[in-house]
């Protein structure tokens, strides 16, 4: 889990958790795995799209506790 | 591929609907899309610095609100945001820069340059526009 990046949005509403995500991908190398931790479910959906979208790979998404954690990788 | 330009206009002064347009624009800029944004009519003196101004243009509904009350980022925040990620553009309406004898340097510094209406549909030609 050492290389994985955390970015914990919890608390932050849509589009906050998706900004948090963009801006770690914008500042890290490509193959760098990010794990954004986010409270609201719209994010946890949103996300992947974004992802999608922006030719990178969702790796995980997985609700713990009411909390929703998206991992993805950087692949360009 | 180059990627197709996103226009708005952003004609009100409703908070959800400037809100939702920098969303969309700062979403958009994030992967590459270019955006060109027109402020105009009651949207734009929400723009502006004095907080007295922008203050008695804003109406928030309930929804507006509460996004206000959630301590994220305002919509200027977001436009700025979108610059930072990409090629965003806003112009500023020269109708009502000049009904207020406004200036640039009055507004919020998101804006590139006072644009009249036909500026703003010679950009937008042919592609896809979005009114908030």
């Amino acid at each position: 889990m050492d290389d994985i990046k955390v970015i914990d949005a919890r608390g932050s509403f849509c589009p906050g958790p998706l900004m948090e995500l963009i801006k770690g991908i914008r500042q890290e190398a490509v193959g760098t795995v990010f794990e954004i931790w986010s409270s609201d479910a719209g994010s946890a959906k949103d996300i992947p799209e974004w992802v999608a979208r922006a030719g990178h790979e969702v790796v995980q998404n997985r609700e713990e506790d009411g909390i929703y954690k998206v991992q993805v990788k950087k692949v360009r | 591929m180059a990627e197709e330009t996103i226009n708005l206009m952003v004609l009100s002064g409703e908070y959800s609907r400037l809100h939702a347009a920098a969303m969309l624009s700062v979403v958009a800029s994030s992967y590459g899309k270019p955006v060109n944004v027109f402020v105009s009519m009651e949207a734009l003196p929400a723009f502006h610095k004095d907080p007295n101004i922008a203050g008695s243009a804003l109406v928030k509904g309930p929804v507006a609100q509460k996004i206000a009350a959630s301590g994220g980022q305002d919509f200027i925040e977001l436009f700025q945001q979108a610059k930072d990620f990409g090629e965003v553009k806003l112009y500023a309406c020269g109708l009502v820069m000049d009904l207020y004898h406004w200036t640039l340097g009055e507004m919020h510094p998101v804006f590139d340059e006072v644009m009249g209406v036909a500026g703003f549909l010679a950009k937008a030609e042919g592609q896809p526009t979005l009114t908030f």
